[in-house]
């Protein structure tokens, strides 16, 4: 028989969990590995019930992947189908489920859902981007002339792979 | 046999509004971390101050020194007075890997990084140009690096290696391919002052 937990999010509603599923949570596995079994919920004070439904689904359709841990570490490779729709929620969905994937431990789906928000970001312009994400503007003409200046046209090393000593 | 079972109602009500500028800074850093390429990340820092203040370690921290005219802009910057910066940009790096501006890399370009004092690596390979004053003022700024390559420039002789063991004490690595003028006095000198060197 599969053990299971209890999880309690912050309105008080009860989820009974698989315990492959709920390890998935960095967080999860760690406490219960201290504490061992419980009889008792495990109260999740930061995440709401609609969220910690879709982060359950997330956990349990990815519960046999054998690289789930290192899924979406690469920034240039692309979103899996069904991981696309899954997140296709509105925007205060999207934001919560970075939180809860931060909150929890669980580094796929915090990768993939900053992964789908940078997505969002790319090849937009600043004001674009605003649009999207209500952002003010809180930069003066000539503070956003300065910043553009001093930063020109250059670009982060990051992407090139040219470098011998690339460890962290 | 279903994996949950939930006695909520989902409700979009239910949700609080989250927007993006109210997530914690490390995690919009960790969204920009997925910006691939570098004109998004220039782009993103123009969008907010907070947006600048969270991309400015990732562009700054190994800026890509892609050609000539590109080093030309980025000493412009590290060059202006601490008050007249709005970052401080010379802080953020922490990489330099000149090895694709190798051939052309005169002294007076490179020791306008001599202002980076957080500097962790630096890549000379091939720089064949630059001399030992040049390295000196470099070194002397050097106390965080840990790894320096020194590869084909063949002026490096044992009074470099002597600089490098006095100012970099934290060194770990250090490439000195084809430096055929370098001996084994200055090379234990160096071992005897870096405590943390593994690889030479």
């Amino acid at each position: 028989m599969t053990s299971q937990i209890l999880l309690t999010s912050s309105e008080g509603t009860e989820f009974l969990v698989d315990r492959d599923i709920a390890d998935k949570s960095m967080l999860l596995k760690c406490m219960l590995e201290d504490i061992g079994d419980i009889g008792q919920a495990v109260p999740l004070p930061n995440v709401s019930g609609p969220i910690l439904t879709k982060v359950i689904e997330y956990c349990a359709h990815h519960r046999n992947d054998p690289n789930f841990q290192s899924a979406n570490d690469d920034a240039s490779a692309d979103i899996g189908e069904w991981d696309l729709e899954y997140c296709k929620v509105d925007q205060g969905t999207l934001y919560e489920l970075i939180l809860a994937a931060n909150y929890l431990d669980i580094k796929p789906l915090l990768d993939l859902t900053c992964k789908t928000v940078a997505n969002m970001i790319k090849a937009k312009s600043p004001d674009e981007i605003r649009k999207t994400f209500n952002i003010t503007n809180d930069f003066t003409p000539d503070e956003e002339d300065q910043v553009k200046r001093e930063n020109g046209k250059f670009s982060s090393g990051s992407s090139l792979k040219t470098e011998k000593n690339d460890s962290g | 046999m279903s994996p949950l079972t939930t006695t909520s109602i989902l409700s979009p009500r239910s949700l609080r509004k989250r927007s993006l500028p109210t997530l914690p800074s490390e995690l919009i850093l960790h969204i920009f971390k997925f910006l691939t390429t570098p004109h998004d990340l220039r782009v993103a820092i123009l969008v907010c101050k907070l947006w600048c203040t969270c991309g400015m370690d990732l562009l700054w921290s190994r800026p890509a020194l892609l050609s000539s005219s590109v080093v030309e802009q980025i000493t412009q910057t590290l060059s202006l007075e601490p008050s007249e910066m709005t970052f401080p940009y010379r802080d953020h790096v922490r990489r330099l890997n000149f090895s694709l501006v190798a051939r052309d890399l005169v002294d007076e370009e490179l020791v306008r990084f001599a202002c980076c004092t957080r500097l962790e690596r630096l890549i000379l390979q091939g720089c064949t140009q630059i001399t030992p004053d040049a390295l000196l003022r470099i070194l002397m700024a050097g106390q965080a690096l840990v790894s320096l390559d020194l590869s084909e420039i063949t002026t490096v002789g044992d009074s470099v290696i002597e600089q490098v063991a006095t100012y970099c004490t934290k060194l770990h690595t250090l490439y000195i391919a084809s430096c055929n003028a370098v001996t084994d006095s200055s090379i234990s000198k160096l071992a005897q002052s870096c405590p943390s060197l593994k690889r030479v």
